[in-house]
């Protein structure tokens, strides 16, 4: 496809009180997934993670008995294959010089919103899709009521008060069962399932909620839940137990669901990572026969879960 | 028979009558269970690839044909397009899915649905890339004779502008067949020499350049 001047004849005659072009006179928002997902650089095809378990609780050895010994376990492994995104804009020569007003000039700005769009939608279906085709080195899907840990069934029996946190043994929640909107409650069954999370060997790990992720329909329950002084929605004057969480809100607005909420810890307490191949770079030539200006810009990254550690998520009810 | 080599060399392009880049796809899913080698005449099949099944029909259909000759390796995938990016989300950009790959080795204790990637493997994004079967793709295959006469094995000028069918050897290559000439009805033939291998000249088993028939080709008809 070639832009020309019959497409844009407007742009030929003076006397326009004023252009509204989207992508100059609108602005999108600042990026969102750098601010939740780890940022790495890579430079290969694609990045390979692996997860491996540590050693069980230590047990008693009585007198002269020998030590036992116990090995560590290899966990499951998972690609992060960088893709290649690219989009390009060819105008004619004709419509560049004819074009009065300098928008068609402007058309790289175009490209640009382009990509960052690309580069928010890929991390962010991270989540969109971990209700289902998106997994982690266990193999099962990021958000998941019986994440199976490596230890076996004896992990959640090493790991204190799991009695009614999980589903079955062996495995480890982190999504509830059934799914749950965003209420006083729904909070404090997320932090108590991040509280109580153990490793694959049933020892509790320290990880805790930092912020909860949101769409934007449930930026105004996040802010009575989480900033109300008072317990919201009762009147006996109780404290909001919430508070001392210190839990903040993120409004996503790339969450395709109105009403799946999230959870993370810190960036160093889950695995959410987004790498780097080749960051966006534009281009620009002209045909040699037709005159015509082509511009592109092209980007190489992916994005993914190594483990299901440090996240939580409710696909609303 | 006992003529016809065990294995023959990939087919591949060439060169371009219109001097640009071969035309490639790879953003159509592999169909599952493919364990075509590269260089393979494939043929799409409900909106997946997978490797011709030597049917013959002109024109060709969205069933029938081929689409072109595949760059990589089938993957073997569990099910068609497994991994594959798209499938929902915003704008349906979702990079490749876990795992990435299809290779794998052992087992992850308690985790049925944990893999273990064999290092170096190849990555397996749930498609295959392939250059297309046009009109201006030159391909190179192997000439080779199932009818198991040595001698019509033997590549010479006056193949040129001849048409022939393609074979499958016991190693899982493609072959230029002498024995694949009928025309109309039955038809097998589903190319049209166009030069011999420079190199190779009047050989046996030379090396010949061909273009597949416009009808045959699933993604360039006339």
């Amino acid at each position: 496809m070639t832009m020309v001047r019959a497409g844009f004849s407007q742009l030929m005659a003076v006397g326009a009180h004023a252009l509204f072009v989207e992508w100059l006179d609108t602005f999108i928002r600042d990026m969102e997934y750098d601010k939740v997902f780890n940022m790495e650089t890579s430079t290969k095809q694609m990045e390979t993670e692996i997860q491996f378990a540590g050693l069980p609780p230590m047990p008693e050895k009585t007198e002269n008995a020998p030590t036992e010994y116990r090995d560590g376990i290899q966990g499951g492994a998972i690609n992060y294959v960088n893709l290649t995104y690219s989009l390009g804009c060819r105008t004619s020569w004709e419509l560049l010089e004819d074009d009065q007003y300098g928008v068609i000039k402007q058309v790289p700005k175009a490209i640009a919103r382009s990509a960052q769009y690309t580069q928010e939608a890929v991390p962010w279906n991270v989540f969109n899709l971990g209700f289902t085709s998106l997994t982690t080195t266990d193999g099962v899907s990021l958000f998941n009521t019986s994440h199976p840990l490596l230890g076996g069934p004896i992990s959640t029996t090493m790991a204190p008060g799991l009695t009614n946190v999980i589903a079955s043994a062996g495995t480890y929640p982190n999504r509830p069962s059934p799914d749950v909107d965003l209420s006083i409650t729904a909070l404090q069954l997320m932090n108590n399932q991040f509280e109580r999370m153990p490793d694959s060997q049933g020892i509790p790990i320290a990880v805790r909620p930092r912020e909860i992720l949101i769409p934007p329909e449930l930026r105004f329950i996040a802010t009575e839940l989480l900033g109300s002084p008072g317990k919201p929605y009762t009147g006996d004057n109780e404290v909001n137990a919430l508070l001392p969480l210190d839990l903040s809100f993120r409004v996503i607005h790339w969450f395709t669901s109105q009403s799946a909420w999230f959870a993370v810890a810190d960036k160093a307490n889950h695995q959410l990572k987004f790498f780097w191949r080749y960051k966006p770079d534009n281009a620009y030539d002209d045909d040699f026969d037709t005159g015509a200006m082509k511009t592109k810009s092209t980007m190489r990254f992916s994005a993914g879960a190594t483990t299901w550690i440090g996240t939580w998520g409710s696909n609303g009810p | 028979m006992a003529s016809v080599l065990a294995d023959h060399s990939e087919i591949r392009a060439v060169y371009t009558v219109s001097g640009n880049t071969p035309q490639t796809r790879g953003d159509i899913t592999e169909q599952s269970a493919q364990t075509f080698l590269k260089g393979t005449p494939i043929m799409l099949n409900s909106g997946n690839l997978k490797v011709w099944d030597a049917t013959v029909t002109i024109p060709a259909t969205a069933t029938v044909g081929i689409a072109g000759i595949t760059l990589a390796n089938g993957s073997n995938l569990a099910s068609s397009g497994l991994g594959a990016p798209g499938g929902g989300g915003v704008g349906n950009l979702t990079g490749v899915k876990p795992p990435g790959t299809s290779l794998t080795f052992g087992k992850i204790p308690f985790q049925a649905s944990a893999i273990n990637i064999i290092p170096g493997s190849p990555v397996s994004d749930g498609r295959t890339l392939l250059e297309i079967a046009n009109a201006d793709t030159v391909f190179e295959g192997q000439f080779d004779d199932n009818g198991g006469v040595p001698a019509t094995a033997t590549t010479n000028k006056n193949m040129i502008g001849k048409q022939f069918g393609l074979t499958l050897d016991a190693t899982g290559h493609w072959f230029v067949d002498a024995a694949k000439v009928t025309v109309g009805g039955g038809q097998n033939v589903v190319l049209t020499i166009v030069d011999l291998n420079p190199l190779d000249g009047a050989i046996q088993n030379g090396r010949v350049y061909f273009k597949f028939l416009l009808g045959i080709c699933q993604l360039a008809q006339a």
